[in-house]
């Protein structure tokens, strides 16, 4: 008989999101210790989902609306792109100082963002460290340093990007321009020149080492 | 033409609201107002706070209206915008000392929203407390998960594209969330079988 499933196992199973289903189904039939866990959880996702819900009140469209109209003329003066490129500058700036002032750093392991992992990856351990700091910060985790040099010098584009999106730097950047501090996000809503001078920017540092 | 009937798409709506037609927002907004009001409620435990962010979800989009691009679903974008917008208001309740929730007068709260529910039972009504209040002990992270799937009832790819991670990661986080419910459950004397 099959080892007795994990709860991520039957968490998938309930989802319908099984690889295997009919395998899972059947182990179920002939083993009551996962039947049990099995029933549990589908208990409790159907008392979540039984919740009573919050009733949207009809001012609900009419303070949107309302709202919108206001956000319009806010739209028209945005942060723009001189002011994207002057914190992308300041930006990009404490993040290599961050980089560099961890060269030394020590601390306990902690284990790496993905982001950070990939910017390792490509060679670029300083900014690894930046970022890592900067997550670990957040945490309020510690983290260990193996040394590197603060820049972005080897990491591409989509990596820099990558790494800026984890930064609490990027968050308030993104609030500061009434965009949404994901930058996924914020790239999706930004127009196709919008996005191609943000990349452009990010090239050119990547290249010189500073905005311009 | 009516827009409620029409079987426009989001991104058609977009297109049109984009182009100045605000029907073609309030249109969008009748869609996701309940998905993104419950989504926020189930998060800070407040139907007040949850209008309000949603309120602000609606208006930020609308924002960048002009600018959204057809990459992915209207829908992860907003709710993009407003689980971002939920964690900051729940950051800043933590640093004002407030709690993220305060399960028993929030629960208290939407029960009595609820005119009173005659036709529930006590045992239910009993079970409907203890599930909100273990929610509302839950981490940010696996709460905004459990609500995403069984509030909200996405998939896993939409769950991935508005957490802005992988499938894989969304197994896992969500089994986590789920593990922590039942424990919470349980140690709030509750019974799952």
């Amino acid at each position: 008989m099959k080892r007795h499933y994990s709860i991520e196992e039957l968490s998938t199973y309930i989802d319908g999101e099984a690889e295997e289903p009919e395998q899972v189904a059947e182990h179920l039939r002939s083993c009551a210790s996962c039947a049990r866990l099995h029933e549990e959880l589908l208990n409790l996702s159907g008392h979540v989902r039984a919740l009573p819900s919050v009733e949207v009140r009809p001012e609900f469209l009419t303070r949107v609306m309302a709202n919108a109209g206001a956000a319009r003329g806010r739209q028209r003066s945005g942060f723009g792109l001189a002011g994207l490129r002057l914190a992308l500058a300041a930006g990009l700036a404490v993040l290599a100082l961050v980089a560099a002032v961890l060269y030394t750093a020590r601390g306990p392991m902690r284990t790496p963002a993905p982001a950070e992992s990939a910017l390792r990856q490509t060679g670029d351990t300083g900014l690894a460290q930046g970022l890592a700091k900067v997550q670990a910060t957040e945490t309020g985790e510690t983290f260990e340093d193996t040394g590197g040099q603060g820049s972005f010098d080897g990491a591409s584009v989509d990596e820099m990007i990558a790494g800026l999106s984890e930064t609490e730097w990027f968050g308030t950047l993104a609030a500061d321009w009434e965009a949404e501090d994901d930058l996924d996000a914020m790239l999706n809503s930004m127009g196709e020149d919008e996005e191609a001078d943000f990349r452009n920017l990010l090239r050119e540092y990547a290249e010189k080492g500073r905005v311009t | 033409m009516d827009l409620r009937e029409s079987g426009m798409s989001d991104w058609d709506l977009v297109s049109c609201a984009q182009a100045g037609d605000m029907d073609a927002f309030a249109e969008l907004v009748r869609r996701y107002q309940g998905p993104v009001v419950q989504f926020c409620y189930r998060m800070t435990g407040s139907a007040q706070d949850a209008e309000e962010i949603a309120q602000d979800s609606f208006v930020r989009v609308y924002g960048h209206l002009r600018r959204l691009k057809p990459r992915a679903k209207f829908s992860t974008f907003l709710f993009g915008v407003a689980r971002n917008l939920t964690l900051n208001f729940l950051r800043d309740a933590k640093r004002r000392g407030r709690g993220v929730t305060e399960p028993l007068d929030t629960v208290s709260y939407a029960v009595q929203d609820d005119a009173m529910r005659p036709d529930r039972s006590a045992r239910r009504h009993e079970i409907e407390l203890l599930v909100e209040r273990a929610i509302a002990l839950l981490s940010p992270e696996h709460r905004e998960i459990l609500v995403l799937r069984e509030v909200n009832s996405m998939d896993y790819e939409a769950i991935a594209a508005v957490l802005s991670c992988r499938k894989g990661t969304v197994k896992s986080r969500l089994a986590r969330a789920r593990e922590q419910l039942r424990t919470q459950v349980l140690g709030l004397g509750g019974e799952l079988p």
